[in-house]
């Protein structure tokens, strides 16, 4: 993984906790660095050691922190200077999924060890899409959820997000996303 | 030849259905990137006229003309998009029909256009690498802060390397370099060495500071030491390196001119170094002996420095404040000493040194009271080593605690023997003042206790510079040893700086009249109302006395007459070893008889 996760993962412990806290990850992982490089590369064991350390530490389940975790990332890469490129992805979760291969695709020219998944769109109607995850990397999946939700709220859509297969059982993890009339549209709507 | 293109209207459009057609008078331009292009041409509002917003950058041209794009056909074309960060990249191909198709992509100069322009990944064609651009561009940001970061991660490792560097190479009292920063900056220096100028390595040792210490304190202690370390800086600064060696050892590598006198510069610095301090006790004398060693071109520091602090050590002999240089002949006597230093651990391990014993007698009755054990070396290769030379050698190395204690258990061993047959000497030992640092009580006491031996027949003999150096320490060390019933004599009294005070201070018991007095007192009127006083003082202190060195029968009869209780000299009998001391003892006894 690039540095840019695990920073981001270290930015997120900082944010809703403490500097004190994170330290304590990051011994707790093993880790000699106190900070990581956006740009360089690091091997994955990193990332899993810090979210169990995380898990451990905060005495919180792993799926949780990775949940946060994907939610966060929106938030952190927009912040931290990727907004144009989030927003270049498309208008809309629809548009921006189906265009995230093709995005990942591109990233990979800029960052030649990224190991990126792959993500089908199959749109069932209007309300309702099925995203298939597929991934070398084990266990993310609680990731993509928090990463879906993320953005669901970045572009103010109203997705009800289910985890609907594991890998375990296709081979690739599914999710279910439903369109649901958002409280204030359904205002408007009355009105 | 112009490249060209058979490239019909209608194909243009299948190939390129996003594409903007440029009327430019007499020819067409057709410009093809993808909708992202449209866009952006339609936020100008490029068409008509829609040049305006355009700047070619590349070639170098006024205008977009027929004629002008026609000689340019094989030239890379960078048209900048005015008021904005982009720029289209590519080159004009000539087609068919005669009109010009740009073909190229565009190009983002920084990560947020697209910001601006609203374009979505889906709108670029897919071989418009300008999204690639944009990522990569962001990228470069990445990196770019990241190498930042690890600049200032890197200046701040320096930093703290630099002020822990500093910390380990300074002398925490004085702030000029210790031993580490000294052998790091001298080893610098030698090797940068001006041919035009020689080196010199400057020892300086400090007289008497221990002294200074347990009489004023050590904050006044300190106080020297600052004055000292500021002088020495203040005049060596300009010339080279000044640190402080630890304790009251300085020392100095400067690079002196070829001009100038150089025993008259160091001459100054120590008398510079001398002056009397206004921060200091009035009358505190700042008194030091200086050893002086030109560096030669093929010299190690470690060998300057160890034949400085020879010189500095072999000067002290002679007296306070000395200023001794490097000779050859200290240099040979160095590489003695070096060679016998080696040797002289397994020589007391193998018991090459052992005690000869030199008879003391009760001056009442000239009867055979007991002896001094007298350290001696037979080296196997080199014979007999003056005690002196391996006595010194032995200081040199750390190992006279080692001497005296095998001197001290080997010496037990022959009273022992003597006392199964029956004869109950007393044994005199030396022991020098290293020792007085050790746990020589408990080693006395378990040297007299494995030889079932009474500590009354044990006297250990003490030269003033013990006392010199230890005080407080050394008082409670030798109160330990007297508790077991073993008496301490002062040796060489009269030589040192302060007997009275020693006999006020330490518990001894008696004191030993040093030879040159003895020598004297037959001869000089004057030395001889010395000796009285002396055995005035002692006799009040009811302390025991030995006089030493009696060689006749004059000197002999003299401190019978004054009331000397003991003596010892050549007149009873030489040193000898255990087998030759029965002839003493049968000689005494006639004597005494």
């Amino acid at each position: 993984m690039y540095g840019l996760v695990n920073r981001a993962i270290k930015d997120l412990i900082v944010s809703t906790r403490n500097t004190d806290t994170w330290n304590k990850i990051r011994e707790k992982a093993g880790l000699v660095e106190e900070d990581f490089l956006d740009s360089a590369s690091y091997p994955d064991k990193v990332t899993y050691d810090l979210v169990t350390a995380a898990s451990e530490e905060l005495n919180v389940p792993a799926e949780k922190i990775l949940y946060d975790f994907g939610r966060h990332w929106i938030l952190y890469t927009g912040r931290e200077g990727w907004a144009s490129l989030f927003y270049l992805g498309g208008d809309s979760i629809q548009e921006f999924l189906e265009g995230l291969d093709s995005m990942h695709s591109r990233v990979q020219i800029a960052m030649p060890n990224s190991n990126l998944p792959q993500f089908k769109v199959i749109e069932k109607s209007d309300n309702h899409l099925v995203l298939e995850y597929r991934s070398t990397r084990e266990g993310l999946a609680p990731m993509v959820m928090g990463l879906l939700d993320g953005m669901a709220e970045k572009f103010n859509e109203a997705w009800v997000v289910e985890h609907v297969s594991k890998k375990a059982d296709k081979g690739f993890d599914s999710f279910s996303l439903e369109l649901v009339e958002s409280e204030e549209s359904s205002t408007s709507a009355a009105a | 030849m112009h490249p060209a293109l058979n490239l019909p209207v209608k194909v243009v459009e299948t190939l390129f259905p996003w594409h903007i057609l440029i009327d430019n008078s007499n020819s067409q331009l057709v410009l093809s990137l993808g909708s992202s292009l449209i866009e952006l041409l339609q936020k100008h509002e490029a068409v008509p006229g829609c040049w305006n917003d355009f700047e070619v950058k590349r070639p170098t041209i006024d205008a977009l003309s027929h004629s002008n794009i026609q000689n340019h056909l094989e030239s890379p074309f960078i048209i900048a998009v005015k008021d904005t960060a982009i720029t289209l990249r590519g080159q004009i191909l000539l087609t068919e029909c005669g009109n010009f198709l740009f073909l190229g992509s565009l190009l983002v100069e920084s990560s947020d256009s697209f910001d601006k322009t609203g374009a979505v990944l889906r709108q670029f064609a897919p071989f418009d690498l300008s999204p690639e651009m944009l990522m990569l561009h962001r990228f470069r940001e990445v990196q770019l802060r990241d190498q930042l970061r690890k600049v200032d991660e890197l200046k701040e490792v320096e930093a703290a390397r630099l002020a822990s560097d500093e910390h380990a190479n300074s002398d925490a009292l004085t702030g000029i370099a210790n031993r580490r920063g000294f052998w790091r900056d001298g080893e610098a220096l030698l090797e940068s060495r001006n041919p035009k100028e020689d080196l010199y390595i400057l020892l300086f040792d400090l007289e008497r500071f221990k002294a200074t210490n347990d009489k004023y304190g050590h904050a006044v202690g300190d106080k020297v030491l600052l004055t000292v370390a500021e002088r020495l800086n203040t005049k060596v600064a300009d010339h080279g390196i000044a640190a402080r060696l630890g304790g009251d050892e300085f020392v100095a590598l400067v690079s002196l001119s070829c001009d100038i006198s150089v025993p008259r510069w160091i001459q100054n610095l120590g008398d510079f170094i001398r002056r009397p301090a206004a921060s200091l006790k009035q009358g505190l004398p700042i008194d030091c002996s200086i050893g002086v060693t030109t560096v030669a071109s093929n010299q190690t520091l470690d060998d300057a420095v160890q034949a400085a602090d020879y010189a500095m050590y072999e000067g002290r002999k002679s007296g306070p404040n000395s200023i001794t240089w490097d000779s050859h002949v200290l240099q040979l006597r160095r590489k003695q000493q070096h060679l016998l230093c080696s040797d002289l651990k397994n020589a007391i391990d193998d018991s090459e040194i052992y005690p000869v014993f030199q008879p003391l007698v009760d001056l009442s009755d000239n009867n055979l009271i007991g002896f001094e054990a007298l350290a001696r070396w037979h080296h196997p290769e080199l014979g007999m080593i003056l005690p002196l030379t391996f006595i010194e050698v032995a200081e040199r190395s750390g190992l006279l605690p080692s001497l005296d204690q095998h001197i001290l258990e080997k010496a037990l061993d022959c009273l022992a023997l003597w006392h199964s047959q029956g004869k109950p000497y007393t044994m005199h030992i030396n022991v020098s003042a290293p020792s007085l640092q050790t746990n020589l009580a408990e080693i006395v006491e378990l040297a007299l206790s494995t030889r079932d031996l009474d500590g009354k027949y044990l006297i250990l003999e003490l030269t003033e510079t013990s006392f010199l150096e230890h005080s407080i320490e050394t008082r409670e060390l030798l109160q330990a040893i007297t508790k077991l019933g073993v008496r301490l004599e002062l040796d060489d009294f009269g030589t040192g700086y302060s007997s009275l005070t020693h006999l006020h201070d330490f518990p001894v018991s008696g004191i030993k009249i040093d030879r040159s007095f003895v020598a004297e007192a037959h001869k000089s009127r004057r030395a001889e109302l010395l000796l009285r006083s002396i055995m005035s003082i002692a006799e009040n202190l009811g302390l025991d006395t030995v006089g030493e060195g009696i060689e006749n029968l004059e000197q002999l009869e003299l401190l019978q007459e004054i009331g000397c209780l003991y003596g010892q000299g050549y007149l009873f009998g030489k040193p000898s070893t255990m087998d030759s001391c029965e002839v003493l003892e049968f000689l005494a006894l006639q004597k005494a008889a």
